[in-house]
């Protein structure tokens, strides 16, 4: 059977097959936008782990299933981003779930999209809650939340979370 | 916060010397009957195509811009006369390359004949693909810019067939499939490409983070491998940028971007 062959394609398509790993050249290991958005999205669908706390409140066998697949469903983490009423204690739970994730992570990539959903959890705290859950200072944290809602690879709601927080940081840094 | 970064590659490391074309040509000696057939066939091969498209925009039947595109490669090319006059100083090799075109087509013009021989000895592998007409999407084109058109087509042809075998003597067939639904077909085809989730399940690959990494590991070689093409066919000094803002130019692209 014939190698399928570029000739014969629109110029459009030429252009974006010599694109292709174009931002993997010379960068930093990993700097695939798509699947950052991809990991990201993956991240935002997955459902938070139970802490220890929730698990010794369970009926024992629900305990034992628990420890014995590693999975329990909570609520989803995008899910629990998205709503102003996330409680604080949760969004705690969700910056130290997307911390270790960040910890273990394979490749930037995964690095990148664990990062976003940690300091997604600090803009929610300081958005919706008026609460600084992390130690970073303000104009550092205003800078991160800068460069985050420039990234192409992070949604829309997130962007809007991060300029939010980004505004609160500089606003906090400036009163001191 | 902590970072792991997955090292895997494929391809080996990309520090290899590249030679470029005219380091090729500038370096055969005359008396090197052998390289420089091997030389001369590798020109062939590169050019054959990008060479036959432009006879073809120029107004020539098929029958006649492959007789033209023979008689080029027989009578200039493999006869040897292009290495005699391969000058540096005329920039970028397709560029010279192109000229000594114009200058046999002129020739041609005037005597009206075209004879296909074959310097002696020589080796000579054409691709004798049917080529019939050019490609719908040239045709708001003039002749350099089918040429270029094809030369860019070449490239990626060479690119994803280098890239492809690499894959599979590396025991990296899956990442090559990969490779191919997630990034290749969705350009070729314009369908959007499977999720991570899909592939995943299809090929039985753990996670998604380990679907997703092995497609980089593709494009990181596929990216080695088409710079080094694109060099090869550039000066040596010239800045890849330059390369692809010279390959585009003409193909209605924004040059670097």
């Amino acid at each position: 059977m014939k190698r399928p062959s570029t000739f014969g394609m629109t110029i459009r398509q030429i252009r974006e097959l010599f694109d292709v790993g174009r931002e993997l050249r010379g960068g930093p290991e990993g700097c695939d936008n798509e699947a950052k958005r991809e990991l990201l999205e993956s991240r935002l669908a997955e459902n938070l782990p139970l802490d220890r706390a929730q698990i010794q409140q369970l009926p024992e066998i629900l305990g034992q299933l628990y420890q014995a697949t590693g999975q329990l469903a909570g609520d989803v983490i995008g899910e629990i981003l998205k709503n102003p009423s996330s409680d604080l204690r949760t969004i705690r739970r969700v910056k130290r779930h997307a911390k270790r994730l960040a910890a273990k992570a394979a490749s930037s990539e995964e690095h990148d999209a664990a990062a976003a959903v940690y300091y997604a959890a600090i803009a929610h705290a300081l958005v919706f809650q008026d609460q600084r859950i992390t130690q970073f200072p303000m104009p550092a944290l205003a800078q991160t939340y800068s460069r985050l809602s420039e990234e192409i690879w992070i949604s829309k709601e997130l962007v809007a979370l991060f300029k939010q927080a980004g505004a609160y940081c500089l606003k906090k840094a400036a009163s001191g | 916060m902590p970072r792991r970064v997955d090292n895997t590659t494929i391809g080996g490391g990309n520090g290899e010397f590249v030679t470029t074309q005219w380091s090729q040509i500038l370096s055969v000696d005359a008396a090197e009957d052998e390289k420089q057939r091997l030389l001369l066939d590798n020109l062939t091969r590169t050019y054959w195509k990008p060479v036959y498209c432009y006879i073809r925009r120029k107004g020539h039947s098929n029958d006649r811009a492959k007789d033209l595109t023979q008689g080029f490669f027989c009578d200039v090319v493999l006869g040897g006369s292009l290495i005699q006059r391969a000058d540096r100083s005329k920039g970028r090799f397709h560029k010279f390359l192109l000229a000594a075109v114009e200058c046999y087509l002129a020739d041609q013009h005037r005597k009206k004949t075209c004879k296909r021989r074959l310097p002696p000895g020589a080796m000579m592998s054409l691709d004798s693909d049917d080529m019939g007409e050019l490609p719908a999407a040239t045709a708001d084109l003039n002749p350099s810019e089918v040429f270029d058109y094809a030369r860019a087509t070449q490239l990626l042809d060479e690119a994803l067939k280098q890239v492809k075998e690499q894959c599979l003597r590396t025991n990296k067939g899956v990442h090559w499939r990969l490779f191919d639904e997630k990034v290749l077909r969705p350009i070729m085809h314009g369908t959007p490409g499977p999720s991570f989730a899909d592939l995943c399940g299809h090929y039985g690959i753990r996670d998604e983070r380990v679907a997703s990494n092995m497609v980089i590991t593709v494009k990181r070689c596929f990216r080695r491998v088409l710079d080094n093409l694109l060099r090869q066919h550039g000066g040596k000094d010239s800045a890849l940028e330059d390369e692809y803002r010279d390959l585009f130019r003409h193909l209605g692209a924004d040059g670097a971007g």
